[in-house]
């Protein structure tokens, strides 16, 4: 097959895409381990604890294919804060549906994904067809899972849940404009702030004594 | 009194509910949301502690903040405009920081908790580090040192204390700050700030202490203990990217990548920013005893983790003892807030296991479904199955109890090893926990079989049960546990605070003739400690463990690796 033009890119950042998938895997399986312990009916316990075995063995599979992870590169912000790891998707803030829903919207797109990758890579690619296998068997449990909830007489709950998921990729993107402008605003009259109404301050500012000091009494009911 | 202590939005946000004047609960929000080093406000980590004691938000007396929050705003807008005019990024990042967010800690409490706005307290954040150090020590009468990278104003702190009774000395302030220095360099050094500060104490002894003179230059001592940065090196006062510049370039060279190749003069600048921290704490130690007289000293705030130092102070500084507890870093100030909140109590901390339990109907239940093969060893057949195991040669992830309090598994959440094979190492390092082949483990021992491996003097004994400092190795019977320095990072284990897991030290030293262990925490690189057994279960799949042991359960990997 003649390699699309997506497939050239990712062709270039190969081991990059796979070290990223394989994390994404990685992060995916003990986020369904935690739901399964969270949830209480057996069948769906069942399922995601398999679901999450599935997902180490995808990580392992593409991990060995990818370049060794490496450090977070991070020059500064000593004094700021740290951003920790990063955050998988939480039961417990969701809830069971909104979760069901998340996952199999992301089996969707990861099937799609995964599909377009092997093509792109061509003979290198037949590491994705037992991928490829899985993912849509998690496509259909997480269907089923959704239609059992319907039958059960939760069908608003899940149509609400499935129909936020959608709309919520549109939603990203609108939120990730919005707040590019949000913040090129704030830049803009934080820097007037600074450098026009704060520079008398400046000089009031001055240095800090060095040395020893006597600590300020402390007043548990003041915040200062 | 019920007292919810809290910390956060800085790093390690914990939670800590103190009862009549007892510790009951206390755990990391990371453990919770499974975001390392998780700063947010930590209501997850307040349910816990609730939903530990049985009661609802609204039976607290207090919930106490282990900071100032407009003391640090304070801090945070002097520091960019002490800049002027080249502050304004950093300007700008605090004041979307601090008042979109970090300066309404009592609305967001009242929201997130629905507490009364009236019950929030707020205490100095080295107030909170000094009175979790004392609250958790086995002493009356102490000195205490609290060095961190900063709080609101301070940096540094001396203190005396008693029950009822914290008196502050004095103290140093930003940007003069041991804890920040040390962060510099573990930025340039290619390691990531507030994580890989113990990767550069591990490196540093591998190398010399051969850039002396260039710390000289960015950083000065006084004969009075207190000490400044030379701040024409660092930025990272007004730059939110970079904290170093030019003219310390022009002292140690060009930075490491991150990830990049570790050569002898990067393994040489830890070494020396390790040395002179060690000298630094020793000074404020000197100092500290010269102006209080004590013969105890507690240490607190992110520094004392150093537990390299801690092992120094105890055998060359002047008090008779020093304790370390084991969340001494920022976690640790939510059960300082709680203390200080009681009054400046004191309630000795014998064990780690402060934080949730393991439910081993629930982990049953979970490895039925997943069609998961396990075996039920019983309580007392845990300890000898998998002592067996170790010794034959194979790693075991070990979830027991009520996981701990702090950034060390202490036996709780636990990935074990035989340390009499020097290659175990290497093993953990590159096939378990995926992570740089410098860093050294530590032992657990049985406390009565310490002084068989290590020279372990009667001081200290408190720390050690936390691993918060460091002991020479009396010889080479147990060397995956030791460093290249041939020290190591003793946790002595007691069979009335840790029965258990004493008991499969006993059992092991029965088979191997070492009651040791290699003991390093259960989670892979990265990713906070494991505390539910699911997390323990994805965690042994995603790594080459031999088998995991859930409560009284067994796993065992069906292909070994
Ligand atoms: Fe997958
Ligand atoms: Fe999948
Ligand atoms: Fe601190």
């Amino acid at each position: 097959m003649h390699p699309t033009l997506a497939g050239l890119l990712f062709w270039r950042r190969k081991a990059d895409r796979l070290r990223e998938f394989a994390e994404t895997e990685a992060f995916g399986a003990r986020d369904l381990a935690r739901a399964a312990e969270r949830v209480e009916d057996p069948w769906l316990r069942r399922q995601l604890i398999r679901h999450a075995q599935d997902e180490v063995r995808h990580a392992s599979l593409l991990g060995e294919n990818a370049a060794p992870a490496s450090e977070r590169a991070l020059g500064g912000a000593v004094v700021g804060d740290t951003g920790g790891g990063e955050a998988g998707i939480d039961i417990d803030k969701m809830g069971e549906v909104a979760f069901i829903a998340f996952v199999h919207e992301a089996e969707k797109r990861a099937t799609a994904e995964f599909a377009m990758h092997r093509d792109a890579l061509g003979a290198e690619g037949e590491l994705f067809n037992s991928i490829l296998a899985d993912e849509k068997r998690h496509v259909a449990w997480t269907g089923h899972q959704l239609q059992r909830w319907r039958e059960a007489g939760r069908g608003a709950e899940v149509d609400a849940a499935v129909g936020r998921m959608r709309r919520q990729r549109w939603m990203n993107a609108w939120l990730w404009f919005a707040r590019r402008v949000s913040l090129f605003m704030s830049i803009l009259v934080l820097t007037v702030v600074f450098y026009a109404v704060l520079a008398p301050f400046a000089l009031l500012a001055g240095r800090r004594p060095r040395g020893w000091q006597l600590a300020p009494p402390n007043d548990l009911s003041r915040e200062f | 009194m019920r007292i919810l202590g809290l910390s956060g939005h800085f790093h390690d946000a914990a939670a800590a509910l103190v009862i009549d004047g007892k510790l009951v609960a206390a755990a990391q929000e990371e453990r919770f949301s499974r975001v390392k080093h998780d700063a947010a406000t930590p209501f997850r980590a307040a349910a816990f502690c609730l939903r530990q004691a049985g009661l609802a938000p609204a039976d607290l007396d207090a919930v106490t903040w282990h900071e100032k929050p407009l003391l640090k705003f304070e801090r945070i807008l002097f520091t960019s405009l002490g800049s002027f005019p080249r502050g304004a990024g950093a300007f700008r990042r605090a004041m979307v920081s601090m008042v979109g967010d970090k300066l309404w800690v009592r609305n967001q409490l009242v929201k997130g908790l629905g507490v009364d706005p009236g019950k929030v307290l707020f205490s100095a954040h080295h107030a909170s580090h000094a009175a979790a150090a004392f609250g958790c020590s086995p002493w009356d009468d102490v000195a205490v040192l609290c060095v961190d990278g900063v709080g609101e104003w301070a940096t540094t702190s001396m203190w005396t204390a008693a029950p009822g009774k914290l008196t502050p000395i004095h103290e140093l302030h930003f940007p003069h700050s041991l804890g920040l220095l040390y962060s510099v360099f573990t930025a340039f050094l290619g390691f990531t700030v507030n994580e890989g500060e113990y990767k550069v104490m591990g490196l540093a002894a591998f190398g010399q202490p051969r850039y002396r003179e260039q710390m000289e230059r960015v950083f000065r001592r006084q004969a009075d203990g207190s000490f400044e940065l030379a701040m024409e090196h660092f930025c990272f006062h007004y730059d939110p990217d970079r904290s170093w510049t030019g003219a310390f370039e022009a002292l140690f060279g060009a930075p490491r990548l991150p990830g990049g190749p570790l050569e002898e003069r990067h393994k040489d600048i830890a070494a020396s920013v390790q040395a002179l921290t060690e000298e630094l704490l020793l000074d404020l130690a000197r100092e500290l005893h010269r102006r209080t007289g004590k013969s105890k000293l507690c240490l607190a705030g992110g520094v004392a983790l150093n537990a390299v130092s801690v092992g120094r102070i105890l055998r060359e500084g002047p008090f008779d003892d020093v304790f370390v507890m084991p969340a001494a870093g920022d976690a640790g100030s939510a059960v300082g807030a709680a203390l200080l909140a009681h009054g400046t109590c004191r309630d000795t901390l014998c064990h780690p296991a402060w934080g949730e339990d393991i439910d081993v109907a629930a982990a049953r239940r979970f490895f039925d479904d997943g069609g998961v093969s396990y075996r039920d060893c019983g309580e007392d057949g845990i300890a000898s199955e998998v002592a067996e195991r170790l010794a034959r040669g194979q790693v075991v992830g070990w979830m027991q109890g009520r996981f701990e309090l702090g950034p060390r598994a202490l036996g709780q959440r636990s990935i074990l090893c035989d340390p009499r094979q020097p290659e175990a190492k290497d093993r953990l390092n590159a096939r378990i926990k995926f992570r740089e082949s410098f860093r050294p483990f530590a032992p657990s021992v049985l406390a009565e079989a310490a002084a068989e491996f290590f020279e372990v003097p009667a001081a200290g004994s408190w720390s050690r049960r936390f691993m918060t400092s460091t002991v020479p190795a009396r010889d080479d019977r147990v060397p995956a546990a030791l460093h290249v320095d041939r020290s190591a990072r003793v946790q002595e284990v007691h069979a009335a605070e840790q029965p258990l897991y004493a008991e499969l030290l006993r059992r092991f030293g029965e088979r191997s003739g070492v009651a040791c262990v290699v003991n390093t925490s259960f989670n892979l690189a990265g990713e906070p400690i494991v505390s539910t057994p699911a997390d323990g279960y994805a965690t042994f799949l995603r790594s080459g463990m031999d088998a995991l042991a859930v409560g009284p359960l067994l796993v065992a990997r069906e292909t070994p690796p």
